[in-house]
């Protein structure tokens, strides 16, 4: 039999709205689904290595620079394994500001995502600036949003860019409950304004699909989990962050630089809002809980398309959480506990915006770091990632390429996977061949 | 809390830890303290959405941004900003949200300041984990360094407020 073979490939030379820099490559031979990579290239490798040889006390402020949006995240995955590995532990109102810069962060990126990103795709615009248009109050909320959120890191950071004023052991300098009491009067706009959002992103029209993931977060007994809590998940994962290498496995691939995670013996898992509001929806603050059962979400959700949802509830819940811990604040007499360079290994783990955040670091007598290892989310999410758009193709393959192109980009865009400080490019290939 | 907004706004956009990309905040730190006080200056910004807060109410505006286009690396583009960048700036970003896209956004919300120069140097390699320019991109900076500056003293001019020569 002769063989014919035909290809079509359509190549966009970036993912609109998704951080940074990556590419998708899609093989559909005789009307199936080939391979699906989904590659991206990150930057916490790179850090690995710069790291060693550094001095432990330096790790906040060069992790911070990984990711714009999330340097909080990198700070406190870092002080918090560095304190583990030189045996300090750091309670009281130092420990309530690190749960207050991390609301900052969260409300900034969650906004970021929700309005600038993800909210045109329900609406069917093809970006924020082609939405502004017709929507204009919306946009602008959402600017404000964030600029709140950035408020926060910038009075408890030193400065909105860079903060610069987390170190190990707590902070150079504490701010006085004056301060913090000048945020006030605008995130009691905010939480009002983040009730608004919910409300917004309910009424979106979002597919019913429930995934088999295994959601994994940190849990904590008292609160909605940022910076403490034990590590587990809806299909009985229960350890701590120092048990994270004898039960995740990461994966060299070859197509890119990246390491993709896996639960040993069980594969994909999923990490970020869905995983940390399945797991913790108890811990929810009132607000943020009532609006959830109003927006129609349960105590779980698992529906990719409703990550709108849930981030906009986690939102409302930061803007609750911080003004509690304003509204509770003493300034400490000390900003940090003293910390002495010791010898060890130190685990920490905290939840990003975007999921869980982990590090390792190992040091000598001196402090000097040895190795550290920075597994970030969106390594956590790929194998998922690509098993959802593995999905979708199959669902879709009748869909001309530009429209299934389009689907497979919301698709990647409900993980809101972060591959930022790299470029904006994401190279998506579809290629289809018949015999 | 509000900063109040500055008369003449210096950013720059980038990250240090990316080889050129990082040109923008080179030149922004070089200059921040030889800038009057009327003069904003914000170094590190990977975020350039935040660039529309900070430019809110701002006489003169100018964004230093590390672009890719056809041209020899080290080449630095000016542009008077009075529509949407050229495709230069719109292809190649480090930042989820482009400055020429922020820019656009500006544009359509009405929240643009009165005036706004965009400075683009040619990168010659945006390779991850890299501290420093390249050789041929580091040679750019003082002359991008004296534009601004002659930028923001021509804009101050009318007030005779010096822009020091550090």
């Amino acid at each position: 039999m002769t063989r014919k073979k035909e290809i079509r490939r359509i190549d966009v030379d970036y993912l609109a709205r998704v951080e940074g820099e990556g590419s998708l490559r899609v093989k559909v031979v005789d009307g199936a689904v080939g391979d699906v990579e989904f590659g991206i290239f990150e930057p916490p490798r790179f850090f690995e290595a710069f790291m060693r040889g550094r001095m432990f006390t330096e790790a906040p402020d060069i992790t911070a620079r990984i990711c714009g949006i999330c340097p909080i995240a990198y700070q406190m995955s870092s002080v918090h394994a560095m304190e583990a590995a030189v045996g300090v532990t750091v309670g009281g109102q130092l420990r309530a500001l690190r749960r207050l810069i991390y609301c900052g962060e969260w409300i900034e990126s969650h906004a970021l995502h929700v309005y600038m990103l993800h909210a045109p795709d329900f609406l069917g615009y093809q970006s924020a600036i082609h939405m502004a248009a017709d929507h204009r109050d919306i946009v602008e909320r959402g600017l404000r949003l964030k600029k709140a959120g950035n408020s926060i890191v910038g009075v408890l950071g030193g400065r909105e860019i860079h903060p610069v004023n987390v170190r190990v052991g707590g902070f150079y300098r504490v701010p006085t409950k004056t301060e913090l009491l000048t945020l006030v009067d605008e995130l009691e706009w905010g939480r009002d304004a983040a009730s608004a959002t919910v409300r917004w992103v309910a009424q979106l029209p979002t597919p019913k699909i429930e995934m088999d993931f295994e959601l994994v977060s940190l849990s904590h007994p008292g609160e909605y989990p940022f910076n403490e809590g034990r590590l587990v998940s809806n299909k009985g994962l229960d350890i701590s962050a120092a048990e994270w290498n004898d039960v995740f496995a990461e994966e060299h691939v070859a197509r890119s630089n990246a390491l993709h995670s896996r639960i040993k013996g069980r594969g994909a898992y999923h990490v970020g809002p869905l995983a940390r509001y399945s797991l913790n929806f108890d811990k929810l603050r009132p607000l943020a809980q009532g609006a959830a059962l109003e927006a129609g979400l349960g105590p779980t959700c698992s529906n990719p398309f409703q990550s709108i949802v849930v981030r906009s509830v986690e939102i409302l819940h930061a803007f609750e959480e911080a003004l509690a811990i304003i509204d509770g604040y003493e300034r400490p007499e000390a900003a940090y506990v003293p910390v002495t360079p010791a010898a060890g290994v130190g685990h920490g783990a905290s939840e990003a915006p975007r999921g869980l955040l982990y590090h390792r670091y190992r040091l000598d007598d001196d402090g000097r770091i040895l190795d550290a290892q920075i597994v970030p989310p969106t390594s956590q999410n790929q194998l998922t990632i690509e098993s959802d758009l593995r999905a979708v193709l199959e669902a879709n393959l009748d869909l001309p390429d530009a429209e299934l192109g389009w689907r497979l980009e919301q698709t990647i865009r409900n993980y809101d996977p972060c591959i930022s400080c790299a470029t904006h490019f994401l190279d998506l290939r579809i290629e289809r061949s018949t015999s | 809390m509000t900063t109040p907004a500055p008369r003449v706004l210096v950013a720059g956009v980038g990250n240090v830890y990316r080889g050129d990309d990082g040109v923008g905040p080179v030149v922004a730190a070089r200059l921040g303290p030889t800038l009057p006080s009327t003069v904003r200056t914000l170094e590190g910004i990977q975020d350039p959405l935040l660039v529309i807060e900070a430019w809110d109410g701002a006489e003169l505006a100018v964004v230093i941004d590390a672009v890719v286009s056809t041209e020899r690396p080290g080449t630095v583009h000016v542009l008077e900003v009075a529509g949407p960048l050229p495709a230069m700036f719109r292809r190649l970003s480090s930042h989820l949200f482009s400055v020429a896209q922020v820019i656009e956004l500006g544009h359509v919300l009405g929240r643009m300041p009165a005036r706004l120069v965009v400075i683009g140097v040619e990168a010659a390699d945006m390779g991850q984990g890299r501290v420093g320019l390249s050789p041929v991109v580091e040679a750019a900076v003082d002359d991008v360094v004296a534009r601004v500056r002659v930028l923001v003293a021509d804009h101050l001019g009318a007030t005779r407020e010096g822009v020091g020569n550090a």
